[in-house]
C-alpha cells in the first residue's frame, strides 16, 4: 500500500446549498397546490390499491415514521374513494316478539331505516291514544257488557234452576263463606232444626234424600263453571283482540304499504301485530286494574315502556352522509369498536332492551373505511380480538367485555349480528407491523396490503420544486404567508439536513411545517407578507435553541474540564471518538475520549464497557471486529500475547453503535505503539476485518459536536473530524462549520481505509509490509509489530523461567 | 274528617251490609265514594248469619264448594272459623279503601238473620249498599221497598269514577223531587261533573245503557257513559225491574227514598 497524504473537503463539499435556479418563482403564492404527499407514490399506489380490491382479508396496515402524512394521505385516498361508491344501507334493531333477548336487525335501503323509526315511533303514539279510547268506546263497552251478561245469566240460570228446584220441594239454597248448602224451609225462611227433627221420620228422609240430589245436581253445576269461565274469559280476549286489531289496524298497514318491499320490516309488523293483541291488556293496565280486587297491593306497571318494543333503534343511518362512510374511531375501546348493550339502573337492578344497543365504529364504518390507529386498538383489552374475528367471521356480533371473558353469566342482549363488509386501514409505527407479522399468524391474512411510507425522498430537481409546491399548499391551507424564493431554499435544505443525506429530502412534512409555522410567525413579527429565509433560519435556531439545554450543559462540562477532553498536542493510547445524544426531535453530537492500555498477555481485547454490560451488542461486536483486524494484521506468524482493554472514559449510561470502532482501532495501535495520537483531531467510523472505513449516523451532529468544544477553546487550523468517506454525501453542516472550514480553521478528513486514519491520527505512516514480510522502519504497524514480537518474547521467557502454567493461559 | 252540614243533611249513615260470602265487596269503592260524598263517614255492618248457622245445624247439613272442590260437611264451629276469616279480609279492605280517602270508618258484627239486619238499617234515613247480599235477603228488600220506606238504596255493582260523565237523575213527580235532585246535583257538583235530569224513565234506562236502541235525547253521543245514576221515590222499578237495573246499569245506581232533608 502506497502512503498519501489526505486532503480536508473543501467547503462546497460540506453542504448542498439548494440551487435557487431550480425554483423559477418569487414566491410559493405562484405556485398550485400539490394535491398529493410528495415521495410518497409507492405508499398512496398501496392505498389506493387496497381500497379498491374488494376481497377478503385486503385490509390495509400503513405504516412508516411519523409525521410523514400518512393519516392525511389515508383519509385524502379514503374519502376520494368513498365519494365514488354508494352509501351503505341503513340497520335499524327492533324487539324480537319470539324471544326477547335477541333483538332483530334489520337492513333498510339508505334513508328508509330514518323513516322506520320515525313512523313507529309515530304509531306508538297514536295506539297509546286509540286503544285506550277503543277500549272506552260504548261499543266496545256494550260488547263487553254483552259477553259479561251472558256468562253471569247462564251462571245464574244455572244456580236459579237449582234453587228453584230446590224451593219447589221447600228447600232453601244459602250462600255460604266457601260456597253453597241446603236447608228445609218452612214458611219461606229456613227451618228451625229442633221443628224440623219432630216432622214425621219419612219426610225428614225425603228431605234428606231431596237435599242430597239437591247436592249433586249443583255439584255438576258447579264443575261447569270453570269452562264457563274459561269461555268468558276466551269471549273477552276474542273481543279484546277484534277491538285492538281493528284499532292498530290502520296504522300498520299504512307501514306495511310503506314498507312493502321489506319483507323482514314485514313479517315485524306482523309480529307487532300479533303482540299488540295478545299483549292489549299489559299495554292499558288492565290486568292491574283487575288485581287491585285483591287485598294485596300491585305494583305499578309501566305502560309507556311496555310500548317501548314497537319502536325501532336507528343503528345506521343518520342520511348525513353521501357516499361510503370513512370512519375514525381515536378510542377503540371494545365497545367502541363493535358496539355495546348499555343498561339503566332501576330499582337497584340494570335492566336493558334491544333500544339501548349502541353502534360501533364497525357498525358506522360498514360498507365504507374504518381507520384505525393500531397502537390504541392493541393497548384496548380485547379489541383487537374482537377486530380480528369480525372480520374473519365478515359480521359485527355485540358481546360485552364480560361476555368475552365469561366473567357473567347473567342473561343480557344478543343482538343479531349484522353482515360486515368494511376495509379497516390501520396505521402506525413500522414497529408495530413488524411485532404483528412475527406475533400474531393471524395478522398477515387479515391485513394482506401494506402500504409503507418512507422517511426520506431523493432531492433531485423535480422534487425540490415539489417540495415548493408542498410548502405553497401548506401556506394557504393554513392561512400562512408565502415563503419567498430564498426561503423556500432554506427550507428545503433544512429538509435535507433533517434526513441526514445532503440528497436527500425528509418526508417527515410535519417536522418542516414546524419550521414553516414559526418561520410565518416571526415572518409576521417582522410586519413582512412574505416569509423570507432570515424568519426561516430564525425558525430553526429557535428550535435548536428550545431543544438545547443538554446540549450546552455537555459543552460546559467539557469546557469547564469536567468531562475531559483535549483538543491540543499528543497521547499514547487516547483518541477523540464522537457519539450522537438523541433526544427525540432534537439530537446532538459530542466527543467522547477512547482510551486503550496494553499490556502482557495470552492476545484478548478487553471491552471494558461490554465487560460492566454498559456496551450494547453493535459495540460489542465492532470491538471483537477490530480485534480479529489486529489479530490478522499482527497475529500470522505468531499468537498475540498482550492484554489490551479499551474504555470509553466518562461514560455512565451505555455505549451502543460501532461507530467508534475506528477510533478504538486507532487507540488500541497507539496503546501498543505508542504512537501518540492528535489530540486536534476528532474520529468516527466503523471499521470491518480488513481495515475499511465504514459509514456512520449523525455525521453531520459528530462533526459540529467536536467544531464546538474546539471553537470554545479556540479554532488554530489543526482542528477536524475524520469521517468515512461514504459520509461525505450525508454533509449538511451548520453554516459557521462551514465558513471555519472555508477559513482553514477547521478540516473535515474522508477516509476510506484505516492506513489513512492512522496517518492523520499519529502523523506517521501506518506502513506495509515488505517482500521480506516485515513493516518498514518507524512507521506504526512496524512499531506496533515489534512491541508485539517483544511480547511474545516476554512471555515465553516468563513461561520458560516459570514451567509450564495450569492457568487461564494454557 | 270533618263533615260540612250539606254532605252530612243527606243520610243518616252511609252503611255497607255484608255477610259471610263477601259479594258486597265488589261495591266498596263505590260505597265508599258516596259515603264520602253525602255522609262523610262508612259504617259497615258485617252480618254473621243466623240462618247459616242454623243450616250448620241439620245432621245432613253440607256445604258444597264454589271452587269445585267438592263438598264437606257443614258444622258451627268451622262457620264461625269462616266468619273470622271473612270478617278479617273485609276489615281489611274497608281500612285500606278509607284510608286512601282520609274517611271515618266503623266497623260492627251483628250475629242476626239477614233479612232482620237489612230491615233494621233501612229503617232510618240511611243510605245502604245492597250489593252482593244473598238473593233472599233482596228479595225481602224489594217486598219493603213496595212499602213506604225512608232509606235509600245503592246498587254498586259497576264502579264509582271511572267514567268523567254526568250525574243523570230521573225524579218525575214534582211533590217527590226534591231529595234526589238535591242529592244528584250536590254529588255532581263535588264531582265537577253536569247533573243531567230526564223525566222520561225509558229514557233514563237508555242513558245508563239498560235499554239499548232506545232515543235519548243529551246523551245521543257515542261514549256516554253516567257517573252515577239517582232515582227519586216515584220512579222507583218494580221489584222485578231491580235485578236487570243492578245487572245492566253502566254506572251505580241509587234509588233514594228518602234523605234528612225530607224531614220538617
Amino acid at each position: 500500500m502506497s502512503e498519501f497524504p489526505v486532503s480536508p473537503l473543501p467547503a462546497g463539499q460540506l453542504y448542498t446549498h439548494c440551487d435557487l435556479a431550480e425554483l423559477p418563482f418569487e414566491t410559493t403564492a405562484a405556485l398550485p397546490d400539490l394535491d398529493r404527499v410528495p415521495g410518497q407514490d409507492r405508499a398512496i399506489e398501496a392505498i389506493r390499491f387496497g381500497a379498491q380490491i374488494r376481497r377478503q382479508g385486503y385490509n390495509l396496515f400503513v405504516f412508516g415514521p411519523s409525521g410523514t402524512g400518512k393519516y392525511a394521505a389515508v383519509m385524502a385516498a379514503l374519502r376520494e374513494k368513498a365519494k365514488s361508491e354508494a352509501a351503505p344501507r341503513d340497520w335499524v334493531y327492533v324487539h324480537n316478539f319470539q324471544a326477547a333477548h335477541k333483538p332483530i336487525a334489520v337492513s333498510l335501503p339508505v334513508g328508509q331505516g330514518q323513516e322506520l323509526k320515525k313512523r313507529l315511533a309515530r304509531l306508538i303514539e297514536e295506539i297509546r291514544v286509540a286503544l285506550p279510547a277503543a277500549f272506552e268506546s260504548e261499543g266496545y263497552q256494550k260488547r263487553r257488557q254483552t259477553v259479561e251478561d251472558t256468562f253471569r245469566e247462564r251462571q245464574e240460570q244455572a244456580f236459579e234452576e237449582v234453587r228453584h228446584a230446590a224451593v219447589e220441594r221447600g228447600i232453601a239454597l244459602v250462600r255460604t263463606p266457601m260456597g253453597f248448602a241446603f236447608a228445609p224451609m218452612q214458611d219461606g225462611e229456613i227451618q228451625d232444626p229442633e221443628q224440623f227433627n219432630k216432622r214425621p221420620a219419612e219426610e225428614r228422609d225425603k228431605v234428606q234424600r231431596d237435599i242430597e240430589q239437591l247436592q249433586d245436581r249443583l255439584a255438576e253445576v258447579i264443575k261447569l263453571i270453570p269452562g264457563w269461565e274459561k269461555e268468558h274469559r276466551e269471549a273477552i280476549r276474542g273481543l279484546n283482540r277484534e277491538t285492538t286489531a281493528t284499532a292498530v289496524s290502520q296504522e300498520i298497514d299504512d307501514i306495511r304499504a310503506a314498507f312493502s318491499e321489506q319483507p323482514r320490516v314485514l313479517d315485524h309488523l306482523e309480529a307487532m301485530r300479533v303482540d299488540l293483541v295478545e299483549n292489549v291488556h299489559t299495554l292499558l293496565g288492565l290486568e292491574h286494574a283487575r288485581g287491585a280486587q285483591d287485598d294485596v297491593p300491585q305494583p305499578p306497571i309501566q305502560h309507556a315502556s311496555a310500548f317501548n318494543r314497537y319502536s325501532a333503534n336507528l343503528i345506521v343511518g343518520d342520511g348525513a352522509g353521501e357516499g361510503a362512510p370513512v370512519v375514525e374511531e381515536t378510542n377503540p375501546t371494545l365497545g367502541n369498536l363493535i358496539g355495546r348493550v348499555e343498561h339503566l339502573q332501576h330499582m337497584g337492578a340494570l335492566i336493558t332492551d334491544f333500544t339501548l344497543i349502541k353502534p360501533g365504529a364497525l357498525h358506522l364504518a360498514n360498507g365504507g373505511y374504518l381507520v384505525l390507529d393500531a397502537l390504541k386498538v392493541l393497548v384496548q383489552p380485547m379489541a383487537w380480538d374482537a377486530l380480528k374475528r369480525a372480520l374473519k367471521s365478515r359480521r359485527i356480533a355485540i358481546e360485552s367485555l364480560g361476555q368475552t371473558l365469561s366473567l357473567i353469566s347473567t342473561v343480557s342482549l344478543e343482538p343479531e349480528p349484522i353482515p360486515l363488509d368494511v376495509k379497516v386501514v390501520l396505521h402506525g409505527d413500522p414497529m408495530i407491523y413488524y411485532l404483528l407479522g412475527y406475533l400474531d399468524p393471524e395478522f398477515r391474512d387479515l391485513f394482506k396490503v401494506a402500504a409503507e411510507f418512507d422517511d426520506t425522498m431523493d432531492r433531485t430537481s423535480p422534487s425540490t420544486v415539489e417540495y415548493a409546491r408542498l410548502l405553497a399548499t401548506m401556506a394557504r391551507r393554513e392561512d400562512l404567508l408565502p415563503l419567498d424564493r430564498t426561503a423556500v431554499g432554506r427550507v428545503i435544505e433544512h429538509a435535507a439536513r433533517v434526513s441526514s443525506d445532503a440528497g436527500k429530502l425528509t418526508a417527515r412534512i410535519e417536522t418542516i411545517g414546524d419550521v414553516v409555522r414559526e418561520a410565518d410567525f416571526y415572518a409576521r413579527k417582522d410586519g413582512g407578507a412574505t416569509i423570507e429565509v432570515r424568519h426561516v433560519q430564525a425558525a430553526i435556531d429557535a428550535q435548536i435553541h428550545r431543544a438545547d439545554r443538554l446540549r450546552e450543559r455537555s459543552m460546559e462540562m467539557i469546557g469547564q474540564g469536567i468531562v475531559l477532553i483535549d483538543t491540543d498536542g499528543a497521547a499514547v493510547g487516547q483518541i477523540n471518538g464522537l457519539s450522537v445524544i438523541d433526544l427525540g426531535g432534537f439530537s446532538f453530537g459530542r466527543p467522547t475520549r477512547i482510551t486503550a492500555r496494553a499490556s502482557l498477555g495470552s492476545g484478548k481485547v478487553i471491552d471494558i464497557e461490554r465487560e460492566v454490560e454498559l456496551g450494547g451488542p453493535i459495540h460489542s461486536k465492532g470491538v471483537l471486529i477490530l480485534s480479529a483486524l489486529l489479530a490478522s494484521r499482527f497475529g500470522v506468524d505468531a499468537p498475540l500475547s498482550l492484554s489490551a482493554s479499551l474504555v470509553f472514559e466518562q461514560s455512565y449510561g451505555g455505549v451502543e453503535g460501532d461507530s467508534a470502532s475506528a477510533a478504538e482501532y486507532f487507540a488500541l495501535l497507539s496503546a501498543i505503539s505508542e504512537v501518540p495520537i492528535k489530540q486536534s483531531l476528532a474520529f468516527t467510523g466503523s471499521i470491518n476485518q480488513h481495515g475499511t472505513i465504514q459509514a456512520i449516523g449523525g455525521v453531520n451532529e459528530k462533526i459540529e459536536g467536536f467544531f464546538d468544544v474546539c471553537r470554545g477553546r479556540g479554532l488554530n487550523g489543526e482542528h477536524g473530524v475524520v469521517i468515512p468517506k461514504s459520509n461525505v454525501r450525508h454533509l449538511m453542516l451548520r453554516r459557521d462549520v462551514v465558513d471555519a472550514c472555508e477559513k482553514g480553521l477547521f478540516r473535515v478528513f474522508p477516509v476510506e481505509r484505516a492506513e489513512e486514519g492512522i496517518i492523520l491520527a499519529m502523523g506517521i505512516a501506518a506502513g506495509e509490509r515488505g517482500p521480506d514480510g516485515r513493516f518498514p522502519e518507524g512507521t506504526v504497524y512496524r512499531r506496533t509489530e515489534d512491541r508485539l514480537r517483544a511480547f511474545a518474547a516476554a512471555r515465553r521467557a516468563f513461561g520458560t523461567s516459570q514451567g509450564p502454567e495450569a492457568g487461564s493461559e494454557k | 274528617m270533618s263533615v260540612d252540614n250539606e254532605t252530612s243533611a243527606f243520610f243518616e249513615r252511609t252503611i255497607m251490609v255484608l255477610d259471610p260470602a263477601l259479594g258486597g265487596l265488589a261495591a266498596l269503592e263505590a260505597t265508599a265514594t258516596l259515603a264520602e260524598a253525602t255522609t262523610g263517614r262508612l259504617d259497615v255492618l258485617f252480618v254473621e248469619d243466623e240462618d247459616l248457622l242454623r243450616v250448620a245445624d241439620f245432621p245432613f247439613a253440607r256445604e258444597i264448594s264454589l271452587s269445585g272442590s267438592g263438598t264437606r260437611s257443614l258444622d258451627a264451629a268451622a262457620l264461625a272459623r269462616d266468619f273470622q276469616r271473612a270478617v278479617e279480609r273485609a276489615r281489611r279492605a274497608v281500612a285500606s279503601t278509607t284510608h286512601a280517602r282520609r274517611l271515618d270508618w266503623r266497623f260492627d258484627i251483628v250475629r242476626q238473620r239477614l233479612e232482620r239486619a237489612v230491615e233494621t238499617v233501612s229503617a232510618h234515613g240511611n243510605l245502604i249498599a245492597l250489593e252482593g247480599l244473598r238473593p233472599i235477603a233482596v228479595e225481602r228488600i224489594k217486598a219493603q221497598m213496595a212499602g213506604p220506606v225512608s232509606s235509600s238504596f245503592l246498587l254498586a255493582g259497576r264502579q264509582l269514577a271511572t267514567s268523567p260523565g254526568p250525574v243523570v237523575v230521573c225524579a218525575p213527580a214534582a211533590s217527590d223531587t226534591a231529595p234526589a235532585r238535591h242529592l244528584a246535583r250536590h254529588i255532581a257538583r263535588r264531582s265537577g261533573v253536569e247533573c243531567i235530569d230526564i223525566s222520561d224513565f225509558d229514557e233514563f234506562l237508555a242513558s245508563i245503557g239498560v235499554l239499548t236502541g232506545r232515543p235519548w235525547r243529551p246523551g245521543n253521543f257515542p261514549g256516554f257513559r253516567p257517573r252515577l245514576a239517582v232515582i227519586g221515590r216515584t220512579a222507583w222499578p218494580e221489584p222485578g225491574l231491580l235485578k236487570i237495573l243492578s245487572a245492566r246499569a253502566n254506572c251505580p245506581v241509587i234509588m233514594v227514598g228518602g234523605t234528612r232533608r225530607d224531614e220538617p
